[in-house]
């Protein structure tokens, strides 16, 4: 049960003078249970990338495979949800349960099982079956945000994609959201969140694929990424790499503050670190 | 190709040197002759005109025929609909309809005049920034009452400049949503009523909040929609008077051409 | 130059989005404004330039109440502001008409206009995209020309609302780069953000919450005071492994506001024992 894009090539407006490469040869696999980041500039091809995966863009050339189903033969959108930027703008429904139903209701699903999958949604989402009944554009912006995941999630998807997911949040309600992206991965759904910023997600992902100008520059696991040599690194990785490059022994693949403390303080007085 | 349709291309000939206001009239002039355009002569005196102009601006044949060719459906159209739809004498029978000569004559009268209005408007803006367009159309407006209207010449510039970056912006919004309901399995042929209903409710409130954002940004840079000066500098110079004059004098002749012959 | 007293706002639909504050803003200051989603940052920003208006209490700037609907046009030519959603403030169909926008409203001769508007295209650092349509902008230089369009008239405060909030990291480095010049050239700036970071060239740091000012003190001593996480927000991972050091003792002096500071020091440190 994977992802599986080989060799896939993408333009926009094909044969046209406005024609655009966003997608160059990129060929990656991800497995169902994975957490993924993908991230690169502002117009690298990310969201162009996702958006072959539950086949809103079809290739041009190279396949796109879910669970082993070619995208451009049949439907997988029941498979794959997808969360936008600022998905509270998709909102439409009179209700909040008409709204969180709309997915569900559209792959097939009826009745009895309907309501319970929207119910499950919800609670996921922390959000109070009272406001079920309640017009979603009356709720904050936040609980807005919750009840358009609810939307997605309410269909079950084995692969969850999230685009820019954190853009406009401040911190409290990123970590919320992470916390809520953590749950679901432990139940067993594939989360891959695009990202510009590498720093916030890098600590909870398997795996992390860097996309620049339509190609990937670099795939594999957070440590791998700290290790390598010439890409740009978050601010904690980056001051331990600098001490290590100065010839100071520290441990330099960490992201963690306090393990990034403990680290230098043992280095200035490492019988004090050690008695406590 | 689709690039160049009614762009500008920058240059110095004496048609971008002259005052917007000069050629948004010349363009009036011109499509009050060729809707009065009936015979051969007066066609011929018209393609004769617009050549010199040709000649004047920098144009390239190419950003003619560019802005011409993309309406080729719609002018065949008004071709055929003419050619079967005019009664008259027939001289031709296809699939048990019939084509007249009236109807040939006036499909292509109708015809050329589209075509003659889509080469003179591609003359205007090959030479014209649309922002000089817009500021000569604001300034001619401007001895108009429009207050009647509810508006004023300053509202309506404005719009019509905003409208060259929102609707893109709108389009591109429109996209973004279909993308956000396909995903949560909209099929559009099955549900043609639901999917109309799931697009447009979001779209009308995503183009109320951009509405909601511009009307506070030109707040906050103190727009009153009352008088406003403008970047652009017109002059309505000798040139202007000039052209418009002799221009003046060409359209009177081919508006009178009918009238002389009877002589 | 911005003096609010005991202002309350409250929405037609009942949300009192500011409870009494208090403000007083000096001239030539540079004032970052915290605090999470919703805490009422915008609504009292907005009040300053007479977007909004008090439910009660008063703002004056430059002694102009904004209660005088009359004063409305110098209040605002004073205090100018710049918008969060980089594609949504855009009123011309190139670069330089955006710009020139204000100037036209204020009645400028065209010549005065020209002028002005490429002096502010240069001071941005657009000059070569004065005739380009916005759509063909990034995000980051949409901002930029909304700051120019601002700059252009003259004012002698600028607010930005969350300006940097939806744009990638090396976008937000330059718009704050353009943010700390236009502070540098003299003008009183007030920057809304909930990212402490950009708070750390500030002279003074105020953080909301549930529409009232709950801390108001310089940077280093908000940050080093420990209290911001009780308001929603989160200090920046360098700040905070800075500000451990201090705390346990190891670092003493200056907190440490940047990576090349905190990096410097410590390799100080280290050397010496
Ligand atoms: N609908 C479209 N038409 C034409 N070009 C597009 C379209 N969408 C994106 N692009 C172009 O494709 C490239 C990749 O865009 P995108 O996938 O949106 O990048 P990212 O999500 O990484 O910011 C960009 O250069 C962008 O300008
Ligand atoms: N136009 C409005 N009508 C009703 N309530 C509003 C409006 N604008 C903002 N609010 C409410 O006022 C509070 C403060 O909002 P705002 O100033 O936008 O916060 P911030 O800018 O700090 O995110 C929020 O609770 C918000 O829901
Ligand atoms: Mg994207
Ligand atoms: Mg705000």
């Amino acid at each position: 049960m994977s992802i599986d894009i080989k060799n896939l090539i993408f333009s926009y407006n094909r044969s046209t003078s406005l024609e655009k490469h966003a997608l160059n040869d990129v060929s990656l696999s991800i497995k169902k249970g994975d957490f993924v980041l993908i991230s690169g500039e502002v117009g690298s091809g990310k969201s162009t990338l996702i958006k072959h995966m539950n086949g809103l863009l079809k290739p041009c050339s190279g396949s796109v495979e879910v669970d082993g189903i070619p995208t451009h033969k049949k439907d997988i959108r029941s498979k794959v949800g997808m969360l936008f930027q600022f998905p509270q703008k998709q909102l439409f429904g009179k209700t909040v349960d008409e709204d969180i139903s709309f997915g569900p209701a559209n792959f097939g699903i009826k009745g009895n099982q309907l309501k319970k999958q929207v119910h499950e949604a919800m609670d996921l989402m922390f959000l109070d079956e009272s406001i079920a009944s309640v017009s979603p554009f009356d709720l904050s912006g936040g609980q807005m945000r919750l009840v358009a995941m609810a939307g997605v999630l309410a269909s079950k998807p084995d692969y969850l994609i999230l685009d820019e997911p954190a853009s406009g949040l401040d911190a409290k309600n990123r970590k919320i959201l992470f916390s809520i992206l953590k749950k679901l991965n432990s139940k067993g759904i594939s989360i891959i969140v695009v990202s510009h910023q590498i720093s916030d997600v890098l600590p909870l992902v398997d795996r992390l694929f860097l996309i620049d100008s339509g190609k990937i520059v670099f795939k594999g696991s957070p440590d791998e990424y700290l290790r390598s040599t010439n890409l740009y690194l978050p601010d904690i990785p980056w001051i331990m790499k600098e001490l290590h490059d100065r010839g100071f022994d520290v441990k330099f693949d960490i992201f963690d503050i306090d393990e990034a403390f403990y680290e230098v303080s043992s280095l200035l007085n490492p019988q004090k670190v050690d008695e406590q | 190709m689709t690039g160049m349709f009614f762009s500008y291309i920058p240059g110095n000939s004496l048609l971008h040197r002259l005052d917007p206001r000069s050629k948004i009239i010349g363009i009036m002039l011109a499509s009050i002759l060729i809707f009065r355009a009936m015979s051969v002569y007066e066609m011929l005196a018209i393609g004769v005109v617009f050549s010199i102009l040709f000649l004047l601006s920098s144009t390239t044949v190419k950003a003619v025929y560019s802005s011409v060719y993309p309406m080729r459906i719609i002018l065949i159209f008004i071709f055929t609909i003419h050619l079967f739809f005019t009664e008259g004498s027939s001289i031709l029978s296809v699939f048990g309809m019939n084509i007249s000569y009236e109807g040939l004559l006036k499909g292509s009268t109708v015809t050329l005049r589209f075509i003659y209005l889509l080469m003179f408007a591609s003359l205007l803006t090959s030479s014209t920034p649309s922002s000089l367009i817009t500021v000569g159309i604001e300034r001619l407006l401007r001895p108009f009452p429009l207050k009647v209207l509810g508006i004023s010449s300053f509202d309506l510039a404005a719009m019509m400049s905003m409208s060259l970056y929102f609707v893109p912006l709108l389009h591109g919004s429109f996209n973004d949503l279909k993308d956000a309901q396909l995903s949560r399995g909209l099929d559009m042929k099955r549900h043609p009523f639901k999917a109309m209903y799931s697009l447009t409710v979001p779209m009308i409130r995503v183009a109320f909040r951009m509405a909601d954002d511009l009307a506070m940004s030109m707040e906050s840079r103190c727009y009153q929609g009352v008088h406003r000066t403008s970047i652009f500098d017109l002059r309505f110079g000798r040139m202007d008077f000039l052209c418009i004059s002799i221009f003046g004098l060409l359209s009177a002749i081919i508006f009178f051409m009918p009238v002389l012959q009877d002589f | 130059m911005i003096q609010i007293n005991d202002l309350s706002h409250r929405f037609p639909n009942g949300n009192l989005a500011l409870d009494s504050v208090n403000l007083n803003i000096k001239k030539g200051e540079f004032v970052v404004i915290a605090g999470r989603n919703g805490s009422g940052k915008s609504t009292l920003v907005r009040h300053m330039n007479a977007l909004l208006l008090p439910s009660s209490g008063n703002v004056i700037v430059n002694g102009m109440g904004s209660s005088d609907q009359k004063d409305h046009w110098d209040i605002r030519q004073a205090v100018s502001m710049v918008f969060q959603n980089p594609d949504s403030q855009f009123v011309g169909m190139t670069v330089e008409e955006d710009v020139a926008f204000g100037l036209e409203n204020l009645g400028m001769a065209s010549d005065n206009i020209r002028e002005s508007v490429d002096r502010c295209l240069q001071f941005a650092g657009l000059s070569e995209y004065s005739k380009t349509s916005p759509i063909h902008l990034s995000g980051g230089q949409k901002q930029k020309v909304a700051i120019a369009s601002v700059l252009a008239m003259y004012p002698e405060c600028i607010i930005f609302d969350e300006v940097t909030s939806m744009l990638d990291h090396a976008s937000c480095n330059d718009v704050m780069d353009l943010i700390n010049s236009v502070h540098k050239a003299g003008k009183t700036v007030i920057h809304v953000t909930h990212r402490l970071e950009e708070a750390t060239t500030a002279d003074r740091l105020i953080v909301m919450d549930a529409g009232r000012i709950v801390l108001d003190d310089t940077p280093s001593n908000i940050f080093l005071s420990g209290k911001v996480s009780d308001f929603g927000l989160e200090l920046p991972p360098i700040i905070a492994l800075a500000k451990k050091f201090k705390d346990s003792g190891i670092l003493q002096g200056y907190l440490a506001l940047s990576k090349d500071e905190l990096l410097e020091d410590l390799c100080q440190l280290i050397l010496k024992t």
